[in-house]
């Protein structure tokens, strides 16, 4: 198989007097001597804003390993347009250049226009490249469709990335079939330390359940599915 | 360094359709047949240019009227190590068992992307049950896909986005942009209709240089309005060889204003030239800016003897309208 990226939960980090890397993401990751031009790293398995110096150390610990991290969110931290501004002109500045807003049907629904505009005109002062992500079941919604809108009214390019849903399953590492060696596997990391492998088929998401980075390191688990998939 | 992300072939304007918004005016009176030979030989030296990306994209008019002669120099490519891309309306997704044997073909000579021109204008003249047959033939043959949207205030992005459904567009990206009026759109589309902003103008363009070869053997530093652009041409492969164009081009001191610094970093010495009033308030984009400025003989003439001036070196293309 093929790691051909992370998503890592902001969780997975936090801020108490100094900022904790709670599963030593970062020094795990040097000890899998990844491919930097070819591994993809996500922050932000569905939402990476909430707290702006977590994301700023973390979105740092990856540029030092000379990972670009893109950020995942559903767009509800922007309702202030000044602040929303001011934080993403803070990561464009630590070396943030993509931000995906990811949204279901209902997230869509939930989501102000107005949010939508003081991402976009943040992403533009940060010098960040903004992308939709629309998770849809049966058609393309009213509200997708507004998003979209929104941000065509503001910016000349748009990127939508449309994604069916699909059901997640979940596999223990001892049920999984042995993999071909080229498929492409995300690992993702929640916020408590369980370690997937994820796979996307056309009908379903895999996740392959590769153990707990509390009770063991990343990469330990990492070379153990590797070494079974 | 300039750095291209493509070697772009435009072997012909010939096209089945003749979209309202076509900049390059394509359609099926516009014939030329393929130079295969000459192409081949270009991606040849094509090889030698280490500033280019190793990929061949094939762009028009409609590249797949002519399938074989692309699959020729698809195999041609990919034997000096070259992937391909193409840009397509998708016509040919009407018949789903000759299109999955034409795209496993190409795929065969490292054929890895394909570019679906699919939008309102686009969609006035094929009927979207073709598009979606192209992506199942793509998608079984393992090839990204990204459709290519032009907007207009009139026609959004969402326009074109309901004609599928999230299945059809599973795993496509869907990138849509502004309608920029040069070529056809200028006369055909309405002013009101586009994007235009006083910061149009505005930025440049040296991460999106792609070395493109016209149907006349002109060579251009893009595929978005300056290879139709005569100031902006770096030679022509009839008379040098492409190797040569690109390296000429790295002394091209005109040419990198306009990539590096912009359009819009050239309308001070306009304003000083008194021709100001060819700076429009708005612009759609840099692009529409390049195309129209560098298109402008008194633009051209003004910035040329400015150039004399300073840099023989510049007058390189300058020269050439």
């Amino acid at each position: 198989m093929l790691l051909a990226g992370m998503a890592v939960d902001i969780g997975c980090f936090e801020n108490c007097s100094d900022f904790v890397d709670r599963y030593s993401i970062f020094s795990e990751l040097e000890k899998l001597s990844l491919a930097s031009w070819s591994f993809s790293t996500e922050i932000g398995t569905r939402e990476a804003f909430g707290n702006q110096r977590v994301l700023c150390n973390a979105v740092a610990g990856f540029r030092k390993l000379l990972l670009n991290p893109r950020l995942f969110t559903t767009g509800a931290h922007f309702v202030h347009r000044q602040q929303t501004i001011a934080r993403l002109e803070e990561l464009g500045a630590a070396g943030v250049q993509q931000i995906t807003l990811c949204v279901n049907e209902e997230e869509a629904a939930a989501l102000g226009s107005n949010c939508v505009e003081n991402l976009v005109d943040g992403c533009h002062a940060g010098g960040i490249d903004l992308r939709l992500q629309f998770e849809l079941r049966d058609s393309f919604t009213e509200d997708c469709c507004r998003i979209a809108r929104t941000v065509e009214d503001r910016q000349f390019t748009v990127t939508v990335l449309p994604v069916r849903t699909r059901p997640t399953r979940l596999l223990p590492l001892s049920d999984a079939a042995p993999m071909e060696r080229r498929e492409r596997m995300q690992l993702v990391l929640n916020a408590a330390g369980d370690v997937m492998l994820r796979r996307r088929t056309q009908d379903e998401v895999v996740d392959i359940r590769a153990g707990n980075a509390h009770q063991q390191p990343l990469h330990e688990l990492v070379m153990a599915a590797r070494a079974r998939l | 360094m300039l750095r291209y992300h493509s070697l772009v072939l435009i072997p012909s304007d010939h096209c089945n359709i003749s979209c309202r918004h076509c900049a390059p005016e394509c359609g099926p009176t516009v014939r030329h047949p393929w130079d295969v030979p000459l192409l081949e030989r270009c991606i040849s030296e094509a090889a030698q240019i280490p500033n280019l990306r190793k990929n061949i994209h094939f762009a028009g008019g409609e590249p797949f009227l002519y399938f074989a002669q692309m699959l020729q120099l698809a195999r041609h490519a990919h034997r000096h190590h070259f992937s391909s891309s193409i840009v397509t309306n998708g016509f040919w997704g009407v018949n789903k068992v000759r299109a999955a044997g034409m795209i496993a073909g190409l795929v065969e000579h490292g054929l890895r992307r394909v570019e679906l021109s699919v939008d309102h204008f686009h969609l006035e003249f094929l009927p979207v049950r073709t598009i979606r047959q192209s992506i199942e033939v793509l998608k079984q043959a393992g090839v990204f896909i990204c459709m290519r949207v032009v907007t207009t205030r009139k026609h959004q992005i969402d326009e074109t986005l309901r004609q599928f459904t999230p299945d059809d567009l599973d795993g496509v990206e869907v990138n849509a942009s502004g309608l920029i009026p040069t070529g056809r759109a200028i006369r055909e589309v309405n002013s009101d209709e586009y994007y235009s902003s006083p910061e149009g103008g505005s930025g440049s363009c040296a991460a999106f240089l792609n070395l493109t070869i016209r149907p006349d053997g002109n060579v251009g530093p893009c595929c978005a309005g300056a290879e139709n652009t005569p100031s902006l041409s770096l030679g022509n492969v009839h008379s040098l060889p492409l190797d040569r164009i690109a390296q000429n081009a790295e002394r091209n001191l005109f040419l990198k204003q306009v990539v590096e610094e912009g359009p819009s970093s050239f309308f001070e010495r306009l304003r000083d030239a008194d021709l100001g009033h060819k700076i429009r308030s708005e612009y759609t984009s840099i692009c529409q800016a390049c195309s129209e400025l560098f298109r402008d003989a008194e633009v051209v003439q003004a910035l040329g003897a400015r150039t004399d001036h300073s840099n023989r070196n510049d007058l390189v293309n300058i020269s050439v309208v």
